[in-house]
């Protein structure tokens, strides 16, 4: 399975470690009954088709990923970065050449 | 500085192995760099990080997400979205940097003594790397200042392509020489020959 | 089957000869040949024995799919069983054994199994000997897997190295036959990066050998030359890789393909540097599958008999080696393209006796080959059963009604000693298989071709049903030209070779039960497991009855062939026990892989030395100088003991840990993770990361700080030192560096985007060692040049950078030991000096280098928890550690802290044990009640973390206990029933050593 990454582009499924479901927010502590923390931490669909997932291309560039990926099928649809720099790589590509 | 000791200290001495009578296909060398060091900037600081990048090492920043630029004993490797790693002959390149780009505009960090680079050249040198590295080194898709990172033999490894026929490797030290036993490994079929570890 | 050397003919080289032994006799053949050819040249009939029945078996076809003649290759390390005879390449001094007999393969006591033969049939194993109890299985097991087998392994270790390759391509071809070659030219000539893999040594496929006209009009020339020309093309472009001798054996997610490539199995050893076999991961845009088909057997009594063989075969044997495969040949076939086997017969002066056909009528062209070759044509009738034992000797007849079937009784006997029989051709859809949809049903070749496509493939030639060599080429150059259009490419269009009519496998009339009725004999459909026809109609009997079912009850198509040759009948049978259609019955889905995969080949480099890869601290030098054991923790090295001549490895240990509390020692703690933490919301990302505050630690103090998840539970723990502002340098466990740099990143891309914090990876940057004992600070005091050592200037818990002899360092005044004691940290690189200056001012001091072993004694002295307590389990309270799990600020965890579970008064608590026997306690001891009226006595908690304790002069132990701190003073039995061991311990606090911490304050 190819995971195309944002900034490295597609690479190996085994250069990167699963997240786990990318569709879950983290409430906020301070107002958030039990029920919510535990569905937050423990409640997890097994879907079977499209997941959005988190990925880290932990032996490549470092960055988290959310990838929308089939389950039965291994299409992956999109895989963007999460965070500060999300989009960023996009602005960037090809902006121009490198000289030695 | 003959306190600084390589972890291919002993491993990498210069010798010519497997080539028969002919020329050896790769060339290894190790380089023993003198300050590596990252920085990484915030999204809103990049243009000033670049800017102060330039004027601190006197070699523009790459600007391809995967590149790398080279001047005058300075190579700036872009290695995530805002993230640098630069190689420098400079040893106060860190302390610089530093002080250029203090903790409102990023973050730096020395990684000087935390990879060894390994040159590896010669007609058979992406032959060699492809026995371990999964990314395509077409030369039209891998040019020259490309830079990947990846895992060779399940060691972390950053790729540079140098030229068309020759690629730096930094790997974490503490995997050097393992990564350097599977590397002379690798290239006893085309047979290989070391040369003295550079001073660069 | 007396087969013999033709005088001319053939790719072989008869100037260049090779000899070569089967079972120990010496043999010669020539360059170009396969064993298997050079073996019936030399009129070599018994190649094996058959797997379960030990049926005396010949060679059966000329490719992978051969089911019998199988054999172990080269003798000691370099033994290799199962290698089929056709597809070894021959070199001088080849070394062959036959497989699966005993004493010999001429006369083998086991083949009295054949006469037991109704006894043996499918599942009669399970049935016999599962019994009533599982130990019957185990006990007769092994002498069944004895008497039924393949070849034998080698024990020993395999001296050749295996390689891996990672390549990139446009378009993969698998397969050098006409449609693959054509695929190629089409293909490259676009610019598109193209691999065209063949698993033969030479490419061409069918057109080897072959006399076939391929060519332009006029300017004709035979399929050899053909194929010559057209590599010379392939070899001379540089977008092109040609890869013989390798198989495309499985496809896989996003057009990711598995190969290995036979690079000196051809070789009685491999060059020196070179690897035996290569694996190559190709990654490609498209895929042409020109893999071609395999001929199929006809089902009739004793079918297996030596002498029986593939009726393309037959013809390979004459055209490509120059062997006629014997003196007396008859053909059983029940279509016109099997009948090309009688032009190359003719052709060689081999006598055909017979042609059998089921059908009535037959193409003229077939009509016209039986005539030339001068055989008797016996149309509508089908050959019952193979006559003789060791060799054939004969066949019977009988009449065939296409409706009603054979005809008993046996209408007539021929005397023949080879057969060569053709049910038709089965394409091979293998690869499509592994990445479509259901196989298609195709009525006119009788056979199934690819499904749908679910992965970008394009079959091309006879796996997609194009059987003829016209057909292959034109389907292979369309191919190649969409393949390399669907890569943007634009091909020119290739001029496609004119081919002369030939004879195709038209006009089939499907045939795949020859048994007359109440026959008798054993009429095989997989010659390879020994699967019977009868034992089909056997699964039908008991149930067994999908596809799935009739493969695992009766074995078929499980051996190491995967049922190539034997698969449709089984299948066609079923189908008729049911009375469903081949379509309706359904066919089993590929695998990979489509041929056997060494292991070798799979592990690549990664064996031995390189099973993974090791992880050495910048001190490795030196503990392996000194003669430490070193021990695996994780991928690092670390060292376990340095003991002296004579001394144990307790005996080490315990000296070492005494040293360190009578005066000083240095241990090597740079496995530790190290990551650096730096930005404006630095301390702000920390007071959340960490359950105790961080947020008011001073710049030059470092903090012990505790990690729990998100559930709540402990999950690491470590000192951060604040080193400026908005810089900290945090340290982990050794086991949790990199899924602690893992969450951090996670957090702040996904939870706290907002936080300016850049976290890396500095642990391979610095050297640590920890300096510990009451003489620490005269040692450090005398190396360090600017750092003031005193007690005032340099507080417990602070944190100076500053030089060691020039060198820089940071001191943390950290103690793990519980004695005066400091971390110091350098440049990975001056890791060894700080080392050794260190030692050398400590000389005077009586300093000693401790290791793991003598680090885990002095914590567990000083109840100091570690990964044997942070199991995933415990809580910051079970540990007593519940006063840095802040009630103030939010946490990572600390939702989750005061749930019912983790406040639940029962939990396990850690606790301190001393040995009251003074026998050691074993780690993972369960600790029971002293009164044995329980039995088995529940458990009440277990022992984490042991060791002698030279403090305490006692064996001691931590561990996590049921109501642990209520029951401090009670005896308890530390038992470990495995080992039959039982301590009687004390229950104690797990502060066993100077519990107010006076020592490490001074």
């Amino acid at each position: 399975m190819l995971i195309p990454c944002p900034h490295c582009g597609p690479r190996d499924v085994s250069e990167f470690t699963y997240g786990g479901d990318a569709t879950k927010e983290r409430p906020d502590p301070g107002s958030t009954s039990a029920a919510e923390w535990c569905d937050y931490v423990f409640a997890r669909e097994n879907p079977r088709g499209p997941h959005l997932e988190y990925w880290h291309h932990t032996q490549g560039c470092r960055l988290w990923l959310k990838v929308r990926r089939n389950t039965a099928t291994h299409t992956i649809e999109s895989a963007e970065v999460v965070g500060p720099w999300a989009g960023a790589e996009e602005r960037r590509r090809d902006k121009g050449q490198d000289v030695a | 500085m003959s306190d600084l000791l390589s972890p291919l200290q002993g491993h990498s001495e210069p010798r010519v192995v497997g080539a028969g009578q002919g020329e050896a296909g790769v060339v290894l060398t190790e380089r023993r760099i003198v300050s590596l060091v990252q920085v990484a900037a915030w999204p809103e600081t990049l243009a000033q990080v670049e800017d102060a990048i330039a004027s601190l090492t006197h070699c523009a920043p790459p600007q391809r997400a995967t590149g790398s630029s080279a001047r005058e004993g300075t190579v700036i490797m872009a290695i995530g979205p805002g993230r640098f790693l630069i190689e420098s002959t400079d040893p106060a390149l860190a302390a610089k940097l530093a002080e250029g780009v203090p903790a409102p505009l990023g973050a730096v960090t020395d990684l000087s003594h935390a990879r060894s680079v390994v040159r590896i050249a010669g007609p058979q040198a992406a032959w060699v790397l492809a026995k371990g590295l999964a990314i395509d080194l077409d030369p039209a898709r891998f040019p020259p200042l490309e830079v990947a990172q990846s895992a060779i033999h399940e060691v972390g490894v950053l790729v540079r392509r140098v030229s068309p026929d020759s690629f730096d490797l930094y790997v974490f030290r503490g995997f050097a020489l393992s990564f350097w036993d599977w590397l002379t490994e690798a290239a006893a079929e085309t047979g290989y020959r070391v040369d003295p570890p550079a001073k660069v | 089957m007396s087969g013999y050397r033709l005088a001319s003919g053939g790719l072989i080289d008869r100037s260049r000869p090779l000899s070569f032994t089967f079972d120990g006799k010496r043999y010669q053949g020539f360059a170009g040949d396969s064993l298997a050819s050079a073996l019936l040249a030399n009129g070599v009939e018994l190649y094996g024995r058959s797997f379960k029945y030990h049926r005396p078996r010949g060679l059966f076809s000329a490719g992978v799919e051969e089911p019998n003649a199988l054999v172990t290759l080269r003798s000691g390390a370099r033994s290799e069983p199962n290698c089929k005879a056709p597809v070894v390449e021959l070199f001088e001094g080849l070394e062959a054994r036959s497989q699966n007999r005993w004493p010999s393969l001429g006369l083998d006591v086991m083949a009295v199994n054949g006469l037991a033969g109704p006894l043996l049939s499918a599942g009669f194993y399970y049935k016999t000997f599962m019994g009533p109890t599982r130990k019957a299985w185990m006990l007769y097991e092994h002498f069944i897997r004895k008497a039924a087998g393949m070849g034998a392994g080698t024990l020993l270790a395999d001296p050749d190295r295996y390689e891996d390759m990672n390549a990139f391509a446009d378009v993969l071809i698998a397969g050098a036959g006409p449609a693959g070659l054509m695929a190629a030219l089409a293909a490259a000539g676009s610019g598109a990066r193209v691999i065209l893999a063949d698993e033969q040594a030479e490419m061409g496929g069918s057109l080897l050998g072959s006399g076939l006209p391929v060519g332009e009009v006029g300017g004709e020339v035979g399929g050899d030359a053909w194929c010559r020309s057209a590599l010379a093309v392939l070899a001379a472009l540089p977008n092109v890789t040609l890869l013989p001798r390798t198989t495309v054996y499985g496809y896989y997610d996003d057009n990711a393909f598995g190969a290995v490539e036979r690079v000196a199995d051809h070789l009685a050893a491999p060059p020196e540097g070179a690897p035996r076999q290569r694996h190559w991961t190709i990654r490609a845009q498209r895929l042409v599958i020109a893999a071609g088909a395999i001929e199929r057997p006809l089902v009739f009594a004793d079918n297996d008999r030596p002498g029986v063989m593939l009726a393309d075969a037959a013809r390979v044997y004459i055209e490509r080696y120059g062997v006629a495969p014997g003196r007396r040949v008859a053909l059983f076939a029940n279509h016109d393209g099997a009948y090309r086997t009688l032009h190359a017969l003719a052709a060689a002066d081999v006598p055909v006796v017979a042609v059998i056909d089921p059908r009535r009528s037959i193409g003229t062209a077939a009509r016209a080959a039986a005539e030339a070759a001068g055989a008797e044509l016996l149309t509508g009738h089908v050959v019952t059963r193979a006559l003789g034992g060791r060799r054939l000797t004969g066949i019977e007849l009988a009449a065939y009604d296409p409706d009603a079937g054979v005809k008993g009784p046996a209408a007539r006997t021929l005397a023949v000693d080879c057969l060569a029989v053709s049910g038709g051709w089965t394409p091979t859809i293998h690869l499509a298989s592994q990445a479509s949809g259901p196989a298609r049903w195709d009525d006119t070749l009788a056979a199934f071709l690819p499904g749908e496509p679910a992965q970008p493939w394009i079959a091309a030639g006879a796996c997609n049903g194009e059987m003829a060599t016209a057909a292959c080429l034109a389907a292979g150059a369309r191919a190649g030209a969409e393949a390399a259009r669907a890569c943007g490419f634009s091909p020119s269009p290739v001029s496609i070779p004119a081919v002369t009519e030939q004879l195709v496998c038209d006009g089939i009339l499907p045939l795949w039960d020859a048994r007359l009725p109440k026959g008798g004999g054993k009429a095989f459909v997989d010659l390879q497991h020994d699967v019977t026809a009868s034992d089909v109609s056997l699964a039908h009997r008991e149930g067994f009855r999908s596809v799935e079912h009739l493969k695992r009850y009766t074995t078929l198509g499980m051996a190491t062939d995967q049922g190539k040759t034997s698969n449709m009948a089984g299948l066609a049978l079923m189908a008729h026990e049911r009375g469903l259609t081949i379509p309706e019955v359904g066919t089993t889905r590929f695998r990979p892989p489509y041929t056997p995969v060494s292991l070798g080949a799979l592990a690549g480099q990664a064996r031995g030395a390189h099973f993974r890869p090791l992880r050495r601290t910048p001190l490795h030098d030196w503990h392996v100088a000194e003669g430490a054991d070193m021990m695996e923790v994780g991928l690092w090295q670390r060292p376990r003991v340095y003991r002296r001549e004579g001394e144990s490895v307790e005996q080490a240990y315990i000296r070492e840990a005494r040293q360190v509390r009578e005066s000083v020692g240095i241990v090597d703690v740079s496995t530790l993770g190290k990551i650096d933490v730096q930005g404006p919301d630095a301390a702000e990302f920390l007071n959340r990361v960490y359950s105790n505050g961080f947020l008011k630690l001073p710049e030059g103090k470092a903090r012990y700080g505790l990690m729990l998840r998100e559930d709540g539970f402990l999950w690491d723990d470590g000192t951060t030192w604040r080193l400026g502002e908005h810089r900290f340098l945090m340290t982990t466990t050794t086991a949790n560096a990199a899924p602690v740099l893992a969450q951090l990143e996670f957090l702040l891309a996904a939870v706290w985007p907002e936080l300016k914090v850049a976290v890396t990876s500095v642990t391979e940057q610095w050297a640590a060692m920890a300096v510990s004992g009451p003489r620490t600070r005269d040692v450090l005091a005398a190396v360090l040049d600017d750092i003031d050592m005193t007690n005032a200037a340099f507080p417990f818990m602070g944190v100076r950078a500053g030089h060691l002899d020039g060198i820089p360092v940071i001191v943390a005044r950290l103690s793990f030991s519980g004695e005066l004691a400091y971390e110091v940290y350098c440049g990975a690189h001056s890791g060894e000096a700080v080392w050794r200056k260190i030692l050398a001012a400590g000389r005077d001091h009586d300093i000693v280098a401790y290791g793991l072993e003598a680090l885990g004694t002095l914590r567990i002295e000083k109840g100091h928890v570690a990964g044997p307590e942070l199991d995933g389990r415990t809580t910051a309270e079970d540990l007593g550690l519940a006063a840095m799990t802040s009630r103030k600020k939010d946490y990572i965890g600390s939702a989750m802290l005061d749930r019912e579970g983790l406040t639940e008064p029962k939990r396990l608590k850690l606790v301190g044990f001393v040995s009251r026997d003074g026998q050691p306690v074993r780690s993972g001891s369960h600790l029971v009640s002293a009164d044995d009226s329980e039995s088995p006595p529940r458990s009440l908690g277990h022992v984490t973390s042991s060791t002698y304790s030279p403090a305490l002069e006692k064996y001691i132990a931590l561990g996590l206990l049921e109501d642990g701190r209520e029951r401090i003073g009670q005896e308890l039995i530390a038992s470990y029933p495995l080992k039959g061991h039982r301590v009687e311990v004390e229950v104690v606090s797990s502060h066993f050593f100077d519990p107010e911490g006076s020592r490490m304050h001074v």
